[in-house]
């Protein structure tokens, strides 16, 4: 019997359901294999992604958080913190044939400056390091051109080459400077900057504890002001790195303290800064006979908080501009509590002439106020002080205890 | 076809309106600044610097982070002696920029603020009290004691 196209075709329908499912079989193994693919794939684009996320973001931290260093530090992003002990370690040693030009003669420059401080090896290293702080703040100037808008400082104005040679001097410079100094005697001292990296100074250590000095707010004026602070002194104008930077804990070689008045009590305050305002101190120190509590703490700075008002009020000649800091301290040696004041500047009238001496300026002052004596002040103004807007102050011309003429006043 | 017609009519009139905010000539910054800086006697001696110095993108940067080609010219005036007194002016090239020019603005008072506080406390109320604010297309930053004046010398000048 022939075949039928019938049976042909049922032939082929029994064969297709095998076709079917071979060729449905292969479909799924292509698909799988491309969904492990994918997955697979998807796996380790993510894992990259997560990585790179990772380390992206660390870097970015490291960027907004960047680890504390001492040195290659940029300061106010135009001055950067650099180590000096090339040229401290060539004077100890004698050797400078690893310097280069600029280093030899910084220290040269160096060696004559200790020279002009009269350093002896007998001396210790407290005495070493004022004669250091009082040369420096007297023989440098503040380069001013760090504060304007578009910064005009001298070249090197941030290292010991440019500081010692053209005597002008931003933070950074005088910082390294005095480091530098200290180096060459086998002081140990830092660089220490501001969190918001606008600002630095040193720390050095003496007699196993470390002291705080900046020499930049003191440059000019060598009053002590800033001279071997501790950290709560200190802290209360700046913030820094505690974690980094070792702790500055002890008053011993504090002027200030050093020469700590003792007061009754907290009311004996304003007279006590007066005096000290009219001496040109730059820092003060008092203790107390009285027990002081929380209420004293109070009433302190309730007294240093309306000199300040006054003085901010008007500029009176040759009185400070402003209080600087004040807080309260613990005496290491009897525990008990000291009100620190600092008084970091005073009005005085600038005359150019910086290399003038003291009597050449007295001479110059004298003529001046022979010459220019006896004017009239316009309407609206008293002895240099505006009446407007200050209708409460009145002028108390019974002051007489030191002969330094009229207190004020605010009347009620 | 009308559709069509349309649809072009539509994409002509979205360009031409894309195309619409040209920059209006902007004044002399040398007149500018010699007009602010006269409506304050007391500004104490003052240094400036503007898009026609040799270095004036280089010098730009100091007053701002605005992508110089966004500038169309600029000065600044500043104290010589790091005081806190300071006029600066950014005409930009599209309207469209001036917040960014004012907000850099902003941002160089706080670091002016920053720098200050550190080193000359007593300017740093000053600094506060100064004014940042944009007219057209420029952006304007006035730090001194007779801002109000200043300001409307500079509103007379762009007139």
């Amino acid at each position: 019997m022939m075949e039928t196209n019938e049976n042909y075709v049922n032939e082929d329908v029994k064969k297709t359901p095998a076709l079917r499912k071979k060729k449905g079989g292969a479909w799924k193994v292509i698909v799988s294999v491309v969904l492990i693919i994918g997955v697979l794939g998807s796996t380790a684009v993510s894992t990259f992604n997560l990585v790179t996320l990772k380390s992206y973001i660390a870097e970015r931290e490291k960027e907004e958080n960047p680890e504390t260093t001492e040195d290659y530090v940029k300061i106010a992003e135009s001055y950067e913190i650099k180590p000096t002990t090339a040229i401290s370690d060539a004077y100890k040693s004698g050797d400078t044939s690893e310097l280069t030009d600029k280093e030899k003669e910084t220290l040269d420059m160096a060696k004559k400056a200790l020279e002009e401080m009269k350093i002896k090896d007998d001396m210790s290293d407290y005495e070493k390091e004022k004669a250091v702080y009082e040369w420096m703040t007297s023989s440098l100037q503040q380069d001013r051109g760090a504060l304007t808008v578009i910064p005009s400082t001298q070249e090197d104005c941030d290292n010991p080459y440019g500081v010692l040679k053209y005597h002008n001097a931003v933070c950074v410079g005088y910082a390294t400077t005095f480091r530098m100094f200290m180096q060459m005697m086998d002081i140990e001292c830092m660089v220490e900057h501001n969190t918001e990296c606008y600002h630095s100074w040193d720390i050095v250590k003496l007699d196993d504890d470390w002291y705080i000095t900046d020499i930049y707010s003191d440059a000019g004026l060598t009053n002590y002001a800033h001279f071997n602070m501790t950290d709560a002194i200190w802290g209360q104008e700046q913030n820094w790195d505690h974690d980094f930077f070792p702790a500055a804990n002890s008053l011993k070689y504090n002027v200030a303290y050093q020469n700590k008045k003792t007061l009754d009590d907290v009311y004996d305050l304003p007279k006590a800064l007066r005096e000290a305002m009219d001496d040109k101190l730059g820092c003060v120190m008092f203790a107390f006979k009285k027990d002081i509590k929380e209420e004293d703490a109070q009433i302190a700075s309730g007294i240093a908080s309306s000199i300040d008002n006054i003085l901010m009020s008007g500029s009176y000649k040759d009185m400070p501009y402003a209080l600087g800091s004040y807080n309260w301290v613990k005496d290491p040696e009897t525990d008990e509590y000291l009100f620190n004041i600092s008084i970091p500047s005073y009005n005085t009238v600038g005359i150019d002439g910086q290399n003038l001496t003291d009597k050449q300026l007295e001479k110059i002052e004298k003529a001046v106020q022979k010459a220019f004596s006896g004017l009239e002040p316009m309407e609206g103004y008293n002895n240099g002080m505006s009446i407007d807007g200050m209708g409460d102050v009145i002028v108390d011309d019974n002051y007489s205890e030191n002969g330094s003429g009229t207190t004020i006043e605010v009347g009620e | 076809m009308k559709r069509k017609i349309s649809i072009l009519l539509l994409v002509f009139a979205l360009l031409v309106c894309g195309c619409g905010s040209k920059t209006e000539k902007t004044v002399s910054m040398y007149d500018l600044r010699t007009a602010m800086e006269a409506a304050d006697s007391s500004l104490p001696e003052m240094l400036n610097a503007s898009d026609n110095d040799k270095e004036a993108e280089d010098l730009f940067t100091n007053i701002s982070d605005l992508d110089y080609s966004k500038v169309d010219s600029y000065f600044v005036s500043y104290s010589k002696e790091g005081k806190a007194d300071e006029i600066a002016v950014i005409a930009v090239r599209d309207p469209a920029d001036v917040d960014a020019a004012k907000k850099s603005l902003e941002a160089h008072k706080e670091d002016r603020y920053q720098l200050l506080n550190q080193y000359e406390p007593e300017e740093v109320k000053r600094i506060e009290d100064g004014i940042v604010f944009s007219s057209g297309q420029y952006a304007v930053l006035i730090i001194c004691d007779e801002k109000d004046s200043v300001r409307k010398a500079f509103e007379d000048a762009i007139k």
